[in-house]
């Protein structure tokens, strides 16, 4: 863990770009059934192919760059609120979570990942017997 | 069960551009605090005072032959989107519903906002509401106006009674 000390260096602040530098945290939702966590994150603006999901050392992190909008020629912003750079969060995952089988779906702005509860992790029926 | 959000951002620090958790959170609150001067009472409706559940953020350019909107709508059914233009006001309102699949599940962390959305924007310039159009594409509704030509000016003659 010990790049998390070197992060924060004078220089990242200095000769970042203006804009297309910034990192965004989507709002995620996180809802459970019986046999899966639902992770579901707005992340507008991506392509599918720009979205990247990766576990490591337990750690889900979910990562969109939004591309740059083509602007016309000359054009000039009036209001500019909608962020252009990179979405990114991080979860950590307990064991209970079968970190293998992990999907991804992107429609219309929105992330949804489905992560399978481990085997071990799931509701399970017990049979009562009867003699 | 665990799904923890994790902040250590060194964990998964990318070797181009480092950047400390700091850096991130300045950048959220860079643009809450935008957002807050922009709607400081958030989507309140002049018209009827009833309150919407939020208010999607915009960007406006400018051409000089078209003015565009893009609102950030992720995971709104374009076909509950209402764009209207009236004079130099372009108004966005619809609604964002919560999928089969989010509704009476076990909710662990709920951050996404459902409900009405309300956003108006006076346009820079006079447009022609036959001439826009509005497109959906992954969660960004993009929405085109052709500017009225500019107006030549007119010489009004001075009638002597």
């Amino acid at each position: 863990m010990t790049a998390c000390c070197q992060t924060t260096n004078g220089q990242t602040t200095e000769n970042a770009p203006a804009r297309e530098a910034r990192t965004y945290r989507p709002a995620v939702d996180v809802l459970e059934t019986a046999d899966n966590l639902t992770l579901v994150a707005d992340v507008p603006g991506a392509r599918a192919e720009s979205i990247d999901v990766r576990v490591e050392e337990g750690i889900l992190t979910i990562r969109a760059e939004v591309p740059q909008r083509d602007t016309g020629a000359n054009a000039q912003w009036r209001l500019r609120e909608y962020g252009v750079g990179a979405w990114e969060r991080s979860f950590r995952l307990g064991d209970d979570v079968d970190s293998s089988r992990i999907d991804a779906a992107y429609r219309d702005g929105v992330l949804t990942l489905t992560l399978p509860k481990a085997e071990h992790a799931r509701p399970r029926k017990i049979e009562v017997r009867s003699n | 069960m665990s799904l923890i959000p994790w902040r250590n951002r060194g964990a998964i620090s990318r070797s181009d551009q480092p950047r400390s958790i700091i850096d991130v959170m300045h950048d959220d609150l860079d643009r809450m605090i935008d957002r807050f001067f922009e709607q400081p009472f958030g989507a309140l409706s002049a018209d009827t005072g009833e309150r919407f559940a939020f208010a999607p953020p915009v960007d406006v350019e400018e051409t000089d032959k078209e003015v565009t909107v893009r609102a950030e709508v992720p995971g709104v059914d374009p076909s509950r989107i209402e764009v209207k233009i009236t004079g130099d006001t372009l108004t966005l309102s619809g609604s964002k519903e919560e999928t089969k699949e989010e509704k009476g599940k076990n909710v662990h962390r709920s951050e996404r906002r459902f409900g009405s959305f309300l956003r108006r924007i006076t346009l820079p310039e006079s447009v022609d509401p036959d001439k826009a159009t509005a497109d959906f594409s992954s969660g960004v509704l993009t929405v085109r106006m052709a500017k009225r030509p500019e107006s030549t000016g007119r010489t009004i003659k001075v009638n002597a009674k």
